[in-house]
């Protein structure tokens, strides 16, 4: 294959869930198209790096230093949802649930993968929790065990502190029926069960 | 549960067998290497998307080939595919839709006994470890999840404790973790083999003429109803104690991982003192104790994938079994060699020839 070709494919596969067929396949589609199509692919990719900047409070996507949602004055500032992830962000927020502030981890602690509590942003959360404002952090990572382990770490760090620490429940899927939820979910719902008003 | 199609492509040296097979027992003959196991390898693979073996994906892919397939119609399920392409992952498709491998399970409740399993009562601990974690995944509900996520955390404290500097409240963390998913572990599998032992001694009477009881226990005592909160208890001390020794060596020695089962014989160990053909029966004994138990919890018993274990069993306890064969909605047993013992089946069954990767009735 012909250099120009094997750079862009050798790119496209260091992204998640792309193999060689599927690089090879995205490619042959792009040279197939108007060259005005893949320019502005490729400036929207470089806008990428050069507009997009982390929130400095929370480190959710910003234009600027600080995000949209920190700079609201209209949010909550009592309340602080952990997310592992900014993506987690912008899901949460569709749900129009929730009018608190956010903190993005940057991952979960995993040693495996040479994540240690300090690559995460877990004291800056710490440093934000003791604002006397901050009533509750609510723990919004992800349940599996990377979250499980990375949850009861952020707990005992913030035991000390004069805050409420919830955790989001975990359940059956709305509309699923329940032959189709597997066992550990249906067990989970059942401890997270609660009192009909 | 029965399967009413089966289409094997390329899988080992099966390129292209198809059956319609029959319910209850279907008795398949055919001389080595005619391809018995890896017939009952494929069901296995469709059932569970496992292979039994644990061989590398390029060795199920037929050599000539560059892909596997087995395909399997049941009563209520209309297709299970299950495909694997060199290079690629394994595919399952469930009514043309894509499906997952814990919905097999759920679908197509198969139980596969390999002669390799007679030996799990003679060799080490692990082997009955692994044979106790299989049957709980199955009777359990949530064991499987809960085990895979200890050994989730085992595998993150083991590399924790290999790090030069050590976040000493994470380690806390994770042991905390483990010690209350590994309580339930425990937990279960003392249930378990209490359960278990209600039923080993007249079993294991049935093949060997003794007064003597045979169970399968743990090692450690006192491990036996206790609940969740005296287990955690116990492993917190023992996790306490060694917590030296772990940072030491760099790894997790105490916990469910390292749990030990033995079968004793009127409270001796049948590894030091009992003969080939009683160990291997401990083991049959424990098969047809656990499909009693799984009957009774689910109403019906397992399709059976039965490999060669004739072979392994002297010819008295090999009547012994047909005389017990448990009357599953449908049981694949081969064989290379038409025993006489076959005198001793009741009730009808179908025979099947394989050979040369051909299989017919006859």
């Amino acid at each position: 294959m012909i250099e120009p070709l094997e750079r862009v494919i050798s790119e496209f596969k260091k992204l998640p869930g792309i193999g060689q067929k599927t690089a090879e396949r995205l490619i042959f589609h792009l040279l197939t198209r108007d060259s005005d199509e893949v320019y502005r692919l490729s400036e929207a990719l470089k806008g990428l790096t050069e507009e997009v900047k982390r929130c400095q409070v929370c480190g959710n996507f910003s234009l600027g230093d600080k995000c949209e949602i920190c700079s609201d004055p209209k949010r909550d500032r009592g309340k602080i949802c952990v997310v592992s992830r900014p993506w987690d962000i912008a899901k949460i927020e569709s749900t129009h649930k929730y009018e608190g502030l956010y903190h993005v981890l940057g991952g979960l602690v995993n040693p495996i993968e040479d994540v240690s509590p300090e690559d995460l942003s877990i004291s800056e959360l710490t440093e934000r929790a003791k604002d006397d404002r901050v009533e509750e952090v609510i723990l919004a990572l992800e349940p599996k065990t990377e979250g499980e382990s990375t949850s009861m770490y952020i707990v005992k760090k913030l035991r000390p502190l004069d805050v409420e620490v919830s955790r989001i429940a975990q359940g059956i899927p709305v509309g699923r029926d329940l032959e189709f939820t597997d066992k550990a979910t249906l067990g989970k719902a059942f401890e997270g069960r609660r009192g009909v008003d | 549960m029965k399967i009413d199609r089966l289409k094997i492509t390329n899988y080992r040296n099966l390129e292209d067998l198809e059956i319609e097979p029959n319910s209850g027992l279907n008795l398949i003959f055919g001389p080595n290497g005619s391809g018995k196991t890896n017939f009952c390898e494929a069901i296995h693979f469709v059932s569970t998307g496992d292979n039994i073996k644990g061989s590398r994906q390029r060795e199920l892919i037929n050599w000539d080939s560059n892909y596997a397939l087995v395909r399997m119609g049941l009563l209520n399920v209309e297709e299970i595919v299950v495909y694997l392409e060199e290079g690629e992952g394994k595919e399952i498709k469930i009514n043309s839709k894509s499906g997952r491998q814990s919905d097999l399970r759920s679908l197509v409740p198969t139980h596969t006994f390999v002669p390799e399993d007679l030996y799990i009562s003679k060799g080490p601990p692990r082997r009955r470890r692994s044979l106790l974690n299989r049957h709980l995944s199955q009777l359990s509900s949530g064991y499987g999840h809960l085990l895979s996520d200890y050994n989730a955390e085992l595998k993150k404290k083991n590399t924790l404790l290999k790090k030069d500097e050590i976040n000493e409240e994470f380690l806390e963390v994770l042991s905390e973790r483990l010690i209350e998913l590994g309580a339930r572990i425990t937990g279960e599998r003392a249930d378990y083999l209490k359960k278990l032992n209600q039923y080993l001694p007249e079993i294991y009477g049935q093949f060997v003429q003794t007064d003597e009881k045979l169970n399968l226990s743990y090692t450690e005592d006192g491990l036996i109803d206790r609940s969740q909160e005296e287990l955690e208890e116990l492993l917190s001390d023992r996790l306490e104690r060694n917590r030296e020794k772990e940072l030491d060596r760099g790894t997790s020695v105490v916990g469910p991982h390292r749990d030990k089962f033995e079968y004793l014989l009127d409270g001796r160990d049948l590894r030091t003192f009992g003969s080939q053909g009683e160990l291997r029966t401990a083991v049959i004994a424990t098969y047809l104790a656990y499909l009693e138990l799984y009957e009774k919890k689910f109403n019906e018993l397992p399709i059976l994938v039965l490999d060669d274990i004739l072979s392994e069993l002297d010819r008295a306890r090999g009547e012994a079994f047909l005389e017990n064969l448990p009357e599953a909605p449908q049981i694949f047993m081969t064989t290379a060699t038409r025993s006489p013992s076959f005198r001793k089946l009741s009730g009808e069954f179908t025979v099947l020839k394989i050979q040369d990767g051909v299989i017919e009735r006859q």
